[in-house]
């Protein structure tokens, strides 16, 4: 009898071991026929607007894979960091440590993700930025930025301002915090390399609305570069008031279509770099936008909800080349050897994880009767800036 | 030169809008002792409302100024009917209730409006700038401290030389001695509060022409107001306008002068002047006598 039971002890104690060593070559995010993805968006505060558009465009991505990848049903799930730290670094544990989730999108305040930056390092989750983010966020080697880093963004449109339109002076202004930093960075830097110089850089607190002492304290410059993440719209109100400088520059996403009809022709002739816009002449442009309207009865936005599709597809398609494997190593290595064709271009990546892609300067311009952003010129396969100009050598 | 002209003119159009908000929140907590944190969201009510209007129909803006002025009051009056008096003499109570008032009204507007920024729904008519001194300065700006200012002196004018200025002014120095004397200071208040309410949404419908609206406007307008009212003095219209000015200006001209300082401005003052008088400003002490 005991020597049964030592039998079936050993016998158990073999499968046991037999399961782990099985088990062990995947991870625990891959729940049988399941794939775990987390998205830390803004649903709430003062960026829940992108927060929506990001959720919109995301469902419409699972949608169209029919919410499966490589065999394996995805499991998407949303948290709201509420655009604040301490909820996105709550949310960051209970979706790695709860959900089990193979990869993560967001959180889209660079703040914000450059704060659980080190908590997924440590866990080695990789995460993709919903947008473009500070270079310090991709250096841990577990952040990835499809979109560019934002100095990136804007170094096109230092290039075309000096290069292009020949500008010679420029006065900058945006909000007082890292992105804000960096984006202008970047513009600085394209300028410089045209012979441009800035000689004023201003930094506002971030929730302002009021830009009235900063506008007064413009100094008389070729162009005027702003950039607010949700407020460039009440800026550029105040600003066309009392300022008739011809060249306005802003980036990204500072202006949605909606509030440029709110500006109404006052915006005419502001000039933007870019990462994608809706009628760009690709067939992937056009079937997201069809696909978009078809959904949601709209064209979609300037920039964000083509991000974050694409931010889906590249976990996607990451997926699909390690064949549905969720370790995070080959997860990582797959999403860096990715070169795939999506609405807004090519996508790849550096060997640090920040997108090699092409950036488009576009203006404001009444098509139709209606204002929009028409493309003027590309930009191709801009790399990153990983080493931007620091804030207070901006000036000179 | 043409930096202090524009800081002045910047600091005294803010600084007044600033005033017709702070002065219902002072005479409130003056008058009937209670803190309305409903406040800030009552002027972000009245901004949407005239924002939507202006925004989207010609002549919008005058009409929205009106149509902010009465609905605010209607959400004043349900504040003093469903919390005020539900909850007299349970200031922890009001305190709560109000602010969460200010979280219901913050979530309507992300429905109904969606929570992207707005720009400043401007009529045609002062959309310009004209120079004075060599600065272009926005007519907007201008008009606005026309109108807050002249709402400003019919407040005082009202405080001043009115029945009503009487009563308020009995009720915020001693209420029990008025309503020993027979002063009915609770319907003084809610008069009062109603006043207050109105003028909110019309310093709300004018103060989204200067700086558009987010969702977070009632928050923050609602700081700055109670900061006000800390530093003007409990109950003091004077102290209300004249602490409005001190931090128009002080953020005007410290945007330029420490602009990496500006956002601790408004309590850096407020520290400052309560060390020296903690009364605020204006403020009273109230002493117990017997």
């Amino acid at each position: 009898m005991m020597n049964l039971n030592r039998r079936v002890l050993a016998g158990a104690v073999c499968a046991l071991l037999l399961m782990v060593a099985c088990g062990g070559g995947s991870s625990p995010q891959a729940n049988g026929g399941t794939i775990s993805i987390g998205a830390i968006l803004p649903l709430t505060g003062p960026f829940s607007f992108f927060g929506q558009i990001f959720l919109k465009a995301i469902n419409l991505r699972l949608k169209e894979a029919n919410g499966e990848v490589a065999g394996k049903k995805i499991n998407l799930i949303v948290a709201d960091d509420a655009n604040d730290l301490t909820t996105a670094q709550a949310k960051a544990r209970e979706l790695v440590e709860n959900d089990h989730v193979a990869a993560l999108m967001g959180p889209f305040n660079s703040s914000l993700l450059t704060g659980i930056t080190p908590y997924l390092k440590a866990h080695k989750v990789p995460t993709i930025a919903i947008e473009s983010t500070p270079i310090e966020a991709t250096q841990s080697g577990w952040v990835f930025c499809p979109q560019g880093d934002l100095a990136q963004i804007a170094y096109p449109m230092g290039l075309y301002a000096s290069q292009v339109l020949h500008l010679k002076t420029a006065t900058l202004i945006a909000p007082n915090y890292i992105a804000g930093w960096r984006i202008q960075a970047g513009f600085t830097q394209g300028f410089r390399e045209g012979g441009g110089h800035v000689i004023q850089a201003q930094w506002t607190d971030l929730t302002t609305t009021d830009f009235s002492s900063y506008i007064s304290n413009l100094k008389q410059a070729d162009a005027v570069v702003s950039w607010f993440p949700a407020t460039e719209v009440t800026f550029l109100k105040q600003l066309t008031v009392v300022n008739k400088s011809k060249n306005l520059l802003a980036y990204g996403n500072g202006l949605s279509d909606t509030q440029m009809q709110q500006l109404g022709d006052p915006s005419l002739g502001i000039q933007t770099s870019i990462q994608y816009v809706w009628d760009l002449n690709t067939p992937e442009a056009k079937k997201f936008a069809d696909q978009y309207k078809a959904e949601y009865n709209t064209l979609p936005t300037v920039q964000n909800d083509e991000a974050a599709y694409e931010d889906l597809s590249v976990i996607l398609e990451a997926l699909k080349s390690t064949g549905g494997d969720t370790n995070p190593a080959k997860l990582r290595s797959a999403i860096l050897n990715l070169n795939f064709k999506g609405p807004a271009g090519q996508v790849s990546f550096d060997k640090s994880g920040v997108g090699i892609r092409d950036f488009y300067i576009v203006r404001v311009d009444k098509v139709n009767g209606k204002l929009t952003w028409v493309a003027d010129k590309t930009y191709v396969g801009v790399r990153p800036i990983t080493k931007p100009i620091d804030k207070d050598a901006i000036v000179g | 030169m043409q930096l202090v002209v524009g800081g002045v003119l910047n600091g005294l159009s803010f600084g007044f809008i600033l005033f017709l908000v702070a002065s219902g929140l002072t005479i409130t907590l003056g008058l009937m002792r209670t803190l309305n944190l409903a406040q800030g969201a009552m002027y972000m009510i009245g901004g949407y409302i005239a924002w939507a209007l202006a925004a989207h129909f010609p002549g919008g803006f005058w009409i929205g100024l009106l149509v902010s002025g009465v609905v605010v009051t209607g959400i004043g009056l349900l504040i003093d009917l469903l919390i005020f008096r539900q909850l007299a003499n349970d200031l922890p109570g009001v305190i709560l209730g109000t602010f969460g008032i200010l979280i219901i009204l913050t979530n309507v507007v992300d429905w109904v409006w969606n929570s992207e920024p707005k720009g400043p729904a401007v009529p045609e008519v002062l959309g310009g700038s004209v120079s004075i001194l060599g600065v272009h300065y926005p007519v907007i700006r201008l008009s606005a401290l026309a109108f807050a200012g002249s709402l400003a002196l019919l407040l005082w004018f009202v405080q001043e030389r009115t029945r009503l200025g009487s009563l308020v002014k009995a009720g915020v120095d001693d209420s029990e001695m008025a309503q020993a004397l027979g002063i009915n200071v609770a319907l003084t208040g809610r008069v009062v509060f109603a006043i207050a309410a109105f003028v909110t949404g019309l310093s709300g419908a004018f103060g989204q022409a200067l700086t558009g609206l987010t969702t977070d406007i009632g928050l923050t307008t609602l700081l700055l107001a109670l900061i006000v009212t800390i530093l003007g003095g409990l109950g003091s219209l004077e102290g209300a306008l004249v602490g409005s000015i001190v931090l128009g200006l002080a953020q005007a001209f410290g945007t330029v002068w420490f602009p990496e300082y500006v956002a601790v401005v408004p309590y850096a003052i407020m520290i400052v002047v309560l060390a020296v008088r903690p009364t605020g400003l204006f403020g009273k002490l109230h002493t117990r006598t017997g």
